[in-house]
C-alpha cells in the first residue's frame, strides 16, 4: 500500500446525474491501492438517505453500495452537521454510520489528505 | 395560468427564480431533483409533487400535507389545465 491517501468528495445529489454512481465506482477502485476516505458534501449527502425505491424511474438506487465501503477498506465517510440540518435530516436517515464534522472543519480535513477527487 | 416544472434542488437558484414570478393561481410540479425542494414549499397548495421522483431519493413518507403528490399520468392532467408549461432548471 502506498503512502498515497485519496479523499473522494461526493457534493451531488442521486439519480439527477450520474457523477454519484460514478464517483462511488471510482471510490471502491481507488481502495485497491491507496488509502481512502469520503465526505459526503453539500447535495452529495442525499445519496445516503435510506429506503430510496427507484422502480418508478430509469435511474438505480445505489445507495446500498455505500454498506461495501467498509469491506474495502474505505473505513471513514465524513459529512456535514450543517449540511444535514440544512436539509433536516439526521444520521438515522442514512444508509450506513458517518462521521459527522463541523463545517468549519472541512477545510483541515481536505488539508489531511495529499490527493482530492471530486464527483 | 402556467405549470412551472422545477427539477433541481434548493441549492440551485430554479425554485427562487420560479417563485419569484410565480402567479397566484399558477400551478407548480417538482419532479426530478427538485423534489428535494419539499421542504421550502411546505403550505404552498399551488405545488405538486411527482411520486416516482420522491420515492427513488427516498423521500416518499415525507411530503407535507398541503402539497399534492401526483404519478406520470397526474403530471399529464396537470399539463391539460394550464396555458402553457415553464420549465426551471
Amino acid at each position: 500500500m502506498s503512502d498515497r491517501q485519496l479523499l473522494f468528495v461526493q457534493s451531488r445529489a442521486p439519480h439527477g446525474s450520474l457523477f454519484g454512481q460514478e464517483g462511488l465506482d471510482a471510490i471502491l477502485m481507488g481502495s485497491a491501492f491507496a488509502t481512502c476516505a469520503v465526505l459526503m458534501h453539500g447535495d452529495g449527502i442525499y445519496q445516503l438517505i435510506r429506503d430510496q425505491r427507484s422502480s418508478g424511474t430509469s435511474t438505480r438506487d445505489y445507495s446500498v453500495s455505500y454498506g461495501a465501503l467498509g469491506d474495502y477498506g474505505v473505513e471513514t465517510v465524513f459529512c456535514v452537521q450543517e449540511d444535514l440540518t440544512e436539509r433536516r435530516l439526521v444520521v438515522d436517515d442514512l444508509v450506513i454510520p458517518v462521521s459527522v464534522i463541523d463545517r468549519a472543519d472541512v477545510a483541515s480535513l481536505l488539508n489531511d489528505y495529499n490527493t482530492i477527487l471530486d464527483f | 395560468m402556467i405549470l412551472h416544472t422545477v427539477n433541481k434542488p434548493p441549492t440551485h437558484a430554479a425554485l427562487s427564480d420560479c417563485l419569484a414570478v410565480m402567479a397566484s393561481d399558477d400551478l407548480m410540479l417538482l419532479i426530478e431533483d427538485g423534489v428535494y425542494c419539499l421542504h421550502e414549499v411546505s403550505g404552498d397548495s399551488r405545488v405538486h409533487v411527482l411520486t416516482p421522483d420522491l420515492e427513488a431519493r427516498g423521500l416518499w413518507d415525507r411530503l407535507p400535507a398541503e402539497l399534492t403528490a401526483v404519478d406520470y399520468a397526474g403530471f399529464v392532467g396537470l399539463c391539460t389545465r394550464v396555458d402553457k408549461i415553464k420549465t426551471w432548471a
